[in-house]
């Protein structure tokens, strides 16, 4: 294990009910969505796990959720779940307001329930502008360390993001993209390639064919060389898919460079600088993993338990040399996340 | 008859016979040399890609995109290129190095001057033409 740090860097929260949020909204707000036919985001089923929420796994009960972190971390990431349902909302306003409190609501109730929990500020993406003032109004809180997001149906490199992009620079914030859990069913999400999967098991399978596109995107429209400060966390999307499409994107760029002639360095030379993926534990235990992991450089993956939404903590990653897990539960992560860097050399 | 490895200077024409921009290959002492003129010189080249083999001399000559803001396209013909038929990859003719290092690899260049109107080329090895 690294020494300075052992880092979560997915560990989800879920909001029970509209009266958890509603201190943190406008009463005409509040009221609007009290009366109106608005539901809880309700989460789907995840690939071999049952989701109990307010379970002792820790979805709802921050101080649950505390108690059952594994007593080996220094720090838990907290994405907030239903936000990145909002990608599918055609509300904009309503998506922000709701975001917003949900943002609120973890650093009241759940930031106080350990001091090993930094979190994710939650934005939906219709809007890239509100956004980043969202980013700015808690960038400098010092629990603060990413932003996250469930893209739409723009890819992740263009100007569409720039606003958050930069915002997240600002504030030294890392961007985590993760799905929304409407992609392929709804207009608006980010969509599925072909002509669309049918079934939840095709969807999930399917998923990174998001992730795909949009690291090419960050890749080939310049957005990383543009952010140079920028680091992009791709969660919920796996990793194995990764090796193959930047090597295939490297393979492009040798014929094509005079396409993308901004690019200074190869593809894999700017995913290894700025772009980290997290280790799937629900669905990345088998042997190949390291051998996958291995093609994209030392330094691209970081851990995620995923909770509770999966039931394996960092043990159910089997493998692996001593430094390659050590690298990926520590440095990595600090790499990934500069706020966090910052905290573990003050306090070292 | 030359030693092995002495550099010897071959007479290929009169520079007029050189069209701008498009390549003319010799086979000189068994190597397949070519040669080109453009607005910024006379450039010699082994007609091997360093990548996989190609005849890069049946590639394009031009200058080439330089690094710039993304989706602002910058020209600039101040390096001459020459691009792969088979890949595209460029190589600059003046160095042979792979324009935007996209391979370690260089393509072979060779020393060329113009005397008298007339085009030399200087190779190690082999017989004076």
């Amino acid at each position: 294990m690294s020494p300075d740090a052992f880092v979560d860097c997915e560990h989800h929260v879920i909001v029970e009910g509209l009266s958890d949020l509603a201190p943190y909204m406008t009463d005409g707000w509040a009221e609007r969505l009290r009366t109106s036919e608005f539901q809880m985001p309700q989460l789907g089923p995840h690939p071999g796990v049952e989701l109990e929420s307010g379970s002792e796994q820790g979805g709802a009960d921050p101080y649950a959720a505390a108690a059952a972190l594994d007593e080996r971390l220094t720090h838990a990431v907290l994405i907030p779940s239903q936000p990145l349902v909002s990608s599918g909302w055609l509300g904009h306003r309503m998506a922000m307001v709701f975001s917003s409190a949900v943002n609120d609501h973890v650093v009241a109730t759940w930031l106080p329930a350990d001091p090993r929990f930094r979190f994710a500020i939650s934005v939906p993406v219709h809007d890239g502008q509100a956004a980043a003032e969202e980013i700015h109004r808690l960038g400098e809180h010092p629990a603060a360390v990413a932003v996250c997001f469930s893209p739409m149906a723009v890819n992740l490199g263009q100007r569409h993001y720039h606003p958050i992009y930069a915002a997240a620079c600002e504030h030294d914030l890392a961007v985590i993209v993760h799905p929304g859990g409407s992609e392929g069913k709804v207009v608006g999400p980010a969509r599925l390639g072909g002509v669309g999967p049918r079934t939840p098991e095709e969807i999930f399978c399917l998923l990174p064919q998001i992730a795909m596109t949009g690291l090419s995107s960050l890749v080939f429209d310049g957005t990383l060389q543009r952010f140079p400060g920028l680091r992009v966390v791709f969660a919920g999307f796996g990793f194995g898919w990764a090796p193959s499409v930047v090597w295939r994107m490297d393979a492009e760029y040798r014929g094509l460079r005079v396409e993308v002639p901004w690019l200074t360095q190869t593809p894999f030379e700017a995913v290894t600088d700025q772009v980290r993926f997290v280790v799937d534990a629900a669905v990345e235990r088998e042997p190949g993993t390291w051998t996958l992991a291995s093609m994209l450089g030392a330094g691209a993956l970081v851990w995620g338990s995923d909770t509770p939404f999966a039931g394996g903590g960092i043990d159910s990653l089997t493998g692996g040399d001593e430094p390659s897990r050590s690298r990926m539960l520590g440095a990595n992560a600090l790499d990934a996340f500069p706020r966090l860097r910052a905290q573990v050399s003050v306090a070292v | 008859m030359s030693t092995v490895r002495a550099p010897v200077r071959h007479h290929l024409g009169a520079v007029e016979e050189f069209p701008l921009g498009r390549f003319r290959v010799f086979e000189i002492s068994g190597r397949p040399v070519g040669v080109v003129r453009t607005a910024q010189g006379l450039f010699a080249v082994r007609n091997r890609c360093p990548h996989q083999g190609a005849a890069i001399c049946a590639g394009r000559v031009s200058g080439t995109m330089v690094a710039s803001a993304p989706f602002e396209y910058e020209y600039s013909d101040k390096t001459p290129v020459v691009a792969c038929p088979w890949h595209r990859w460029e190589f600059e003719l003046a160095s042979g190095r792979s324009y935007g290092r996209v391979t370690n690899k260089r393509l072979v260049t060779y020393p060329v001057e113009i005397e008298d109107d007339h085009v030399y080329v200087t190779l190690r090895g082999g017989e004076a033409a």
